[in-house]
């Protein structure tokens, strides 16, 4: 873990980098969700799909807890990045 | 270790937080226990609006406009950007009873001094070119704006900690410890104890599972608000926006009775905010299921028909996330700011519903001087619990 490592961006879509992370860790983040809220790591347009893994292994790692007993962020509609004109361009049925 | 403290707050939300906050800058000792981490629920699952023209003339408003003073200063005291931009809000008016509910609303806000002027169409269009022409006009009020509800509970939460408040996260209420009738304590799912002199509860929509221990029950339930981000994009929006829909109902309840009107059913009354990262963040439903916090493919469908109809151009712009969070809704709209009386050392401050954050700084400064039975600001009367007995 040295410091020449600390400049590695994780999150490619908002810029996080590993230093952030682990600084938000410290301060009591416990959870993918936790360093998504303190960093915004995950909150970019692959919705943490691409360094959410990454994040969890950081938070295992700097824990020293296995990487299953991380908590991962929940996943929600939708799964890619999806045009607004695709629900409203149509009209809204009742049920 | 012994756990004893002059004050223990439980929740760590907006409020828990904010009443943190103001109590770690008191030489008292405080302790918060939380049963996640910080803003973990409501407070990071809703908009960031911070709004006057919403508010009621009366003590919701006096309120509203003292924490807005506060949010000002702690822009510049907390390390964290809390994102507060006091940008201007506009309330848009989409049909004619809209305009007559919210032209009367307007000159109630004048009386009392509130700046909140009525624009017409092309009023509007000027200074948010990219809403529809369709629009009947809008109110503005410059003192409206929104803030980072995520950064601002961090920032409450993590200032009380370096300030020296003990923060317990994964501490859940398991019960009440008493001694002579008088409550003394908790005792944590992990059972362990924690002592204090006076406990605080901010515990949201949970308030009422936790008030059954001692036999209270408040008029309270939780209502689900579904929230959408889209993409980033380049400045669009110079106001923060909120639909006239809703404001206009609570003058003429019958706008909302139409039930074959989707947008009724779902309760919807449209925020429209661009943060500072250029995402927008649209909502929201207002629905009560419980506490059920799924998202509805018809929840989303129909907050975007409605964004879209006030700006249309936004229809080639990509949705990223969908989020849903429960508000903690009190039958007559106002929060619960008070002495769980007949315990003269167990308050509460909950049921903001959607003005958790506008009211955060208030309800933080109110609580700390009840707690330390200072003389209050403001005569709170309406908003202690006693009203529901």
């Amino acid at each position: 873990m040295s410091s020449e490592q600390d400049d590695i961006i994780i999150c490619r879509c908002n810029e996080v980098s590993i230093k952030e992370i682990r600084e938000a860790i410290k301060n009591g983040a416990r959870t993918v969700r936790d360093v998504k809220r303190r960093t915004r790591a995950g909150m970019g347009l692959c919705q943490g799909r691409t360094c959410g893994k990454t994040v969890a292994r950081i938070i295992a790692n700097e824990l020293k807890i296995p990487i299953e007993e991380v908590e991962m962020d929940t996943q929600r509609i939708p799964v890619r990045p999806v045009k607004i004109k695709n629900f409203s361009s149509k009209e809204v049925s009742d049920e | 270790m012994n756990k004893k403290y002059d004050v223990l707050i439980v929740g760590a939300g907006i409020i828990g937080s904010a009443i943190a906050y103001f109590l770690s800058k008191e030489k008292i000792k405080v302790g918060v226990i939380e049963k996640g981490n910080i803003g973990e629920e409501t407070s990071s699952a809703c908009d960031g609006l911070v709004f006057l023209q919403s508010k009621k003339p009366g003590i919701s408003l006096k309120l509203a406009l003292e924490s807005i003073h506060i949010l000002k200063q702690l822009q510049d005291e907390f390390e964290r950007d809390i994102e507060y931009e006091q940008k201007g809000g506009l309330v848009i008016i989409n049909s004619e009873i809209e305009k007559k509910a919210l032209s009367q609303k307007v000159k109630e806000h004048q009386t009392i001094g509130l700046d909140v002027q009525l624009l017409d169409t092309k009023e509007t269009l000027e200074i948010e070119p990219f809403l529809s022409k369709e629009i009947l006009g809008s109110t503005f009020c410059q003192l409206d704006g929104a803030i980072n509800s995520i950064a601002l509970t961090l920032a409450f939460a993590e200032t009380a900690i370096k300030n020296g408040v003990n923060f317990y996260p994964s501490t859940e209420i398991e019960n009440f410890i008493y001694e002579n009738n008088h409550i003394i304590g908790i005792t944590s799912t992990k059972q362990e104890q924690y002592f204090a002199d006076k406990i605080v509860l901010a515990t949201g929509i949970y308030s009422n599972k936790l008030l059954s221990k001692i036999n209270i029950q408040l008029p309270m339930k939780p209502r689900r608000g579904q929230v959408i981000i889209t993409e980033p994009i380049a400045p669009l929006l110079n106001h923060a926006l909120l639909s006239g829909r809703y404001l206009a109902a609570k003058l003429y309840p019958e706008i909302l009775q139409d039930l074959t009107d989707p947008l009724n059913k779902m309760g919807i009354g449209l925020v429209i905010e661009q943060t500072k990262s250029g995402n927008l963040l649209m909502g929201s439903t207002r629905e009560f299921v419980g506490e059920n916090k799924e998202i509805t493919f018809q929840g989303i469908e129909y907050i975007l028909k409605h964004t879209t109809s006030i700006i249309p151009s936004l229809k080639d712009i990509n949705i990223i996330r969908t989020f849903s969070g429960l508000r903690p809704y009190t039958v007559d709209g106002l929060p619960i700011i008070s002495k769980l009386i007949p315990y003269d050392n167990l308050f509460i401050a909950a049921g903001h519903e959607g003005d958790g954050i506008t009211l955060s700084a208030i309800t933080g400064k109110l609580i700390k001087q009840m707690v330390l039975e200072e003389k209050l600001n403001y005569n709170i009367e309406e908003l202690n619990y006693k009203r529901f007995l």
